[in-house]
């Protein structure tokens, strides 16, 4: 009696999704173990969740003009790549392609795509979409910020349709970081190609757009956008994944994002029950802890946050005048600065003690790669002292530093405001350098300047600024490579300027060879050592990512890569 | 003849017989009728206190305004016991403070420590008006560390930077006054004086100013302040831009005034002995002017401190490490400041008092000026 009911409920809904749906039928269904794998439990559906979604909403809905993070928090909702990572150990894992093989020597990679994938207007995805898209990604005239990690040795990809749910890429030589930008997200060449061709292809999807114009393949619809108020998403109800019992995700009917301008807000906002979890900031860890236990949440710790903050002094030839240019290339004088910064002390005022000591410039949360016996650079202005009058800047009667020429040592160093931990590093930088004698004029000055400086008129002494981390190491390429645009000491270089430099590009360019990731992490083994020893970056500290969520949010755990609940959101659910 | 002539308003000044026949200035009448302004009175003494507190702040503050302690940060206030543990009366002595937690930096006494308060101790060297010295009014002997009104997030003595910061704070209004006064007083006195299209010119002129928003203009001349600028460069700098902004509605109101002084006899009798121009403005016109420019002094002053605070408090005005009260409060912009650390807000009490007792002073000295109100 009861298999019979299921048969024919099993009937019935067959019968109404054919009647519903179109002609697409999904052949290649993604089921994610939530059990097993993902250490969840088979949710229920329904419910809504609400999200803090910081300061500002998207500037613009299309995946390849997005630039910032409240963008591509949206976008990377709506559009999918052919490859993701594991939320968890963060290896590569089949999204919208069913399966890839790649070649023995590494320079062909073949991607099955998923058969009966639709777009949310329930057109059928196919590899046209794909080659469609990797023609917008490598045009020049987009923008698109995938371009440069799809790029080998500034070459692109070759690429080819084989059949409708086949894709050929060539790679110009093996390049073992490539599957780590391949997942870039594929936009719909039905509805953009037209666009694309007649070179409007950067005009498409701004905000201006309907919301249901704008169609990916994605778990979440996007159903409405209030400017920097309120962005709301709907389930897309022909998703493409499954949970182990054969339900299709994702669980839940909608998502809303709501913005508020400044993070007290929105921790005053989560305390009144308007969201369902909230990233926590660091400075205001105490005021969850001493809520917590009287509250229907939970605080969950999710290790060290994969961004860098860190102090840098321009070595720019071209921009930096003498004497500066002097000091700041001399690496016995960046060694001793190393020492007068006060890791402890920042960690303690601007974070409450919650957070890591960084050294390295490898992402803390791959500790695969991240070396733990390095150089280091403790806190010790005696050392400073020392390192200093070795070098040939001596201490004055006066109390000021001057080099062998006899200029004072004095510079500038300029941050944005509003991030305390910026800010605070910065006073307390400036008081220790005031004790070795040196002046260092510490400035706030707005974001867009201080990246303006940064990256096209590179007029600037020292600067104090953060870069957000990717967790394989070749997303640090922009940085590191001398030719990088984000080489921030001396960036674009059409050769290495200086020998370590050098180096650092060769060990770089032969990790990228290696397909081995045993090889691959001895080469970044050499090459943090070689950062350790140039110091061309002061890092500081690095936040613990906190995370509170209310205890009906089922699954919302965050993940191991990089400590963000946003990777749960297609299985998330609700106990009422 | 000659000398009654130079000095013509005297005869058009009311000259009052009090009682016993004595002639008493104006000025004088105006002091005897501020005395009896209760409020007004209050507010003076407030701000000689306070102006004398930030004059001598090296003396009254124990510490410097850039000393700090890195852990000691956020530090509550230290309570002053004058009641010795055995319950007898005593000098006034302190508590060493354990950190309790460092997370929510929670200081608890330990009464194993007593440090007794010792004034006249010598602290950091300083120079004051000239005199070097490094007496200071009180402390505590190291290690120990007084905080009467606890500290900020890098240890340092919000009691001490109260003091120095009034320097800045305070001076910035009577500084800038004076520029946007000088300015005011000749641009107005010049084009009421003249008037017709010199007139006209100028009095467009300053409502152009007038129309520009202040604080906007505030916000783009000390943005393009240069970061090596000294303190004290940086102080003037600011101060300038204040009083740039402020002068021109003194200066319409002074024209106005002026327009109707130079109708009276006394400048055409100081005309016709061939007093030159200059002269005729400065000390025949402008004199007539002074109980308003006295008046709008006082009440201009608050706007000046408030102007101020407002910049550094979004941090383009003093910069750190040198306090302001503006920017001693931008400390506490945030949550878990206020709900943990509300000390921080100090300062922001501390201009509130100024303003306020600068508006009761400003009230009383318009009254006591005002010559309808006679008694």
């Amino acid at each position: 009696m009861k298999r019979r009911i299921f048969v024919l409920t099993l009937l019935v809904a067959l019968l109404v999704s054919v009647g519903v749906a179109s002609a697409v039928e999904l052949l290649d269904p993604r089921v994610l173990d939530i059990e097993g794998d993902l250490g969840g439990s088979i949710g229920r559906y329904g419910g809504t969740m609400t999200v803090a979604g910081g300061a500002s909403g998207p500037k613009t809905y299309n995946p390849h003009r997005a630039a910032e993070t409240s963008s591509t928090d949206v976008t990377d909702r709506i559009f999918e790549g052919l490859v993701t990572l594991h939320r968890d150990t963060g290896l590569v894992m089949p999204k919208l392609a069913r399966e890839y093989e790649i070649s023995e020597d590494g320079t062909e990679i073949i991607f099955h795509l998923r058969r009966g994938v639709q777009w949310h207007d329930g057109v059928e995805f196919t590899a046209d979409d794909v080659i469609f898209t990797f023609d917008v990604v490598y045009d020049v005239n987009v923008g698109s910020n995938s371009r440069s990690g799809l790029l080998i040795d500034g070459q692109p990809m070759q690429y080819e349709k084989i059949d409708d749910y086949t894709v050929k890429f060539t790679l110009p030589r093996p390049h073992a970081p490539i599957m780590f930008s391949i997942g870039t997200n594929i936009v719909p060449e039905h509805l953009l190609g037209d666009a694309f061709r007649e070179g409007r292809y950067h005009e498409m999807w701004g905000l201006e757009t309907d919301a249901s114009e704008i169609v990916g393949t994605g778990a979440w619809r996007l159903s409405s956008y209030r400017i920097d108020q309120e962005l709301v998403l709907v389930r897309n109800d022909n998703y493409y994944e499954f949970d182990t019992e054969g339900n299709r995700l994702p669980y839940l009917n909608r998502v809303i994002f709501r913005y508020y301008a400044s993070t007290d807000t929105s921790t005053l906002a989560f305390f009144n029950g308007e969201f369902d979890y909230i990233g926590i900031p660091a400075n205001q860890y105490p005021e969850y802890l001493d809520r917590e236990p009287l509250s229907r949440w939970t605080i969950i710790e999710a290790g060290p946050n994969p961004g860098t903050t860190f102090i840098v002094l321009n070595q720019n030839p071209t921009t930096l005048p003498e004497p500066k240019l002097s000091w700041f290339s001399d690496v016995n004088f960046r060694q001793a600065l190393a020492h007068a910064v006060d890791k402890e002390t920042i960690l303690d005022m601007a974070m409450n003690g919650k957070g890591y000591i960084q050294h390295s410039p490898i992402n803390m949360r791959n500790a695969f790669f991240l070396k733990d016996d390095l150089k280091t650079y403790a806190y010790d202005l005696d050392e400073a002292h020392r390192k200093l009058e070795a070098a040939g800047y001596p201490l004055g009667a006066d109390g000021v530093r001057r080099d062998s020429q006899g200029n004072p040592i004095e510079f500038d160093l300029i941050t944005n405001p509003g991030v305390p931990i910026r800010q605070i590093s910065g006073e307390l930088f400036q008081e220790d350098l005031a004790a070795l004698g040196i002046k260092v004029n510490f400035q706030l000055i707005d974001f867009n300047v201080v990246v303006e400086k940064l990256t096209s008129t590179f007029d600037w002494d020292a600067i104090l600024i953060g870069l957000t981390g990717t967790f394989d190491p070749n997303g640090g390429s922009n940085t590191w490579l001398s030719s990088g645009n984000l080489h921030m000491w001396n960036p674009l270089q059409e050769s290495p300027y200086t020998e370590w430099e050098a180096q650092i590009d060769e060990i770089w360019r032969a990790a990228q060879r290696a397909m081995d990731p045993e090889v691959r992490r001895e080469y970044y083994y050499q090459f943090q050592d070689i950062v350790a020893e140039q110091v061309p970056l002061f890092y500081t500290v690095a936040s613990e990512n906190m995370v509170a969520v209310r205890d009906h949010l089922m699954n919302a755990t965050p993940d191991l890569v990089s400590g963000s609940v946003g990777t749960a959101w297609n299985f998330i659910w609700i106990d009422r | 003849m000659a000398k009654t002539m130079t000095e013509p308003e005297r005869s058009n000044e009311t000259t009052v017989y009090a009682d016993g026949g004595a002639i008493r200035s104006p000025l004088k009448m105006a002091w005897r009728k501020l005395r009896r302004h209760k409020l007004a009175m209050a507010g003076m003494w407030v701000l000689i206190v306070l102006h004398i507190f930030a004059i001598f702040a090296d003396f009254f503050a124990p510490y410097s305004e850039v000393t700090t302690d890195r852990r000691r940060t956020h530090h509550a206030p230290t309570r002053v016991h004058i009641i010795s543990p055995e319950g007898k009366l005593t000098r006034p002595f302190i508590y060493g403070y354990d950190r309790v937690d460092t997370m929510r930096n929670i200081y608890e006494e330990n009464h194993d420590v007593v440090y007794p308060i010792r004034f006249f101790v010598r602290g950091d060297k300083y120079k004051v008006l000239g005199f070097e010295s490094n007496l200071r009014l009180f402390g505590v002997d190291a290690p120990g560390k007084i905080y009467l009104f606890g500290a900020d997030r890098y240890g340092r003595d919000i009691f001490s930077r109260l003091a120095y910061g009034g320097k800045r704070s305070l001076f910035i209004g009577i500084i800038g006054l004076a520029i946007s006064m000088s300015i005011g007083l000749v641009y107005g006195g010049i084009s009421g004086y003249f008037g017709g299209w010199v007139d006209n010119v100028m009095m467009r002129v300053a409502e152009v100013i007038i129309s520009i928003p202040s604080f906007y203009l505030l916000l783009a001349l000390s943005a393009v302040l240069p970061p090596s600028l000294g303190s004290t460069e940086r102080f003037m700098m600011i101060t300038v831009i204040l009083a740039f902004i402020s002068w021109a509605g003194l200066a319409r109101v002074i024209r106005g005034m002026v327009l109707s002084i130079r109708q009276q006899d006394f400048v055409t009798a100081a005309e016709a002995v061939g007093c030159s121009q200059p002269r005729t403005i400065l000390r025949h016109i402008l004199p007539n002017t002074m109980s308003y420019i006295i008046v709008n002094a006082t009440l201009g002053i608050p706007g000046f401190i408030l102007s101020e605070a407002g910049l550094s408090l979004i941090g383009v005005g003093i910069q750190h490490p040198d306090a302001s009260w503006g920017n001693m409060l931008s400390e506490a912009l945030n949550l878990t400041s206020l709900t943990r650390y509300p000390w921080l807000l100090v300062p922001g009490f501390i201009i509130f008092i100024t303003v306020l007792s600068y508006s009761f002073f400003g009230d009383g000295i318009r009254d006591a000026f005002d010559p309808r109100a006679q008694t």
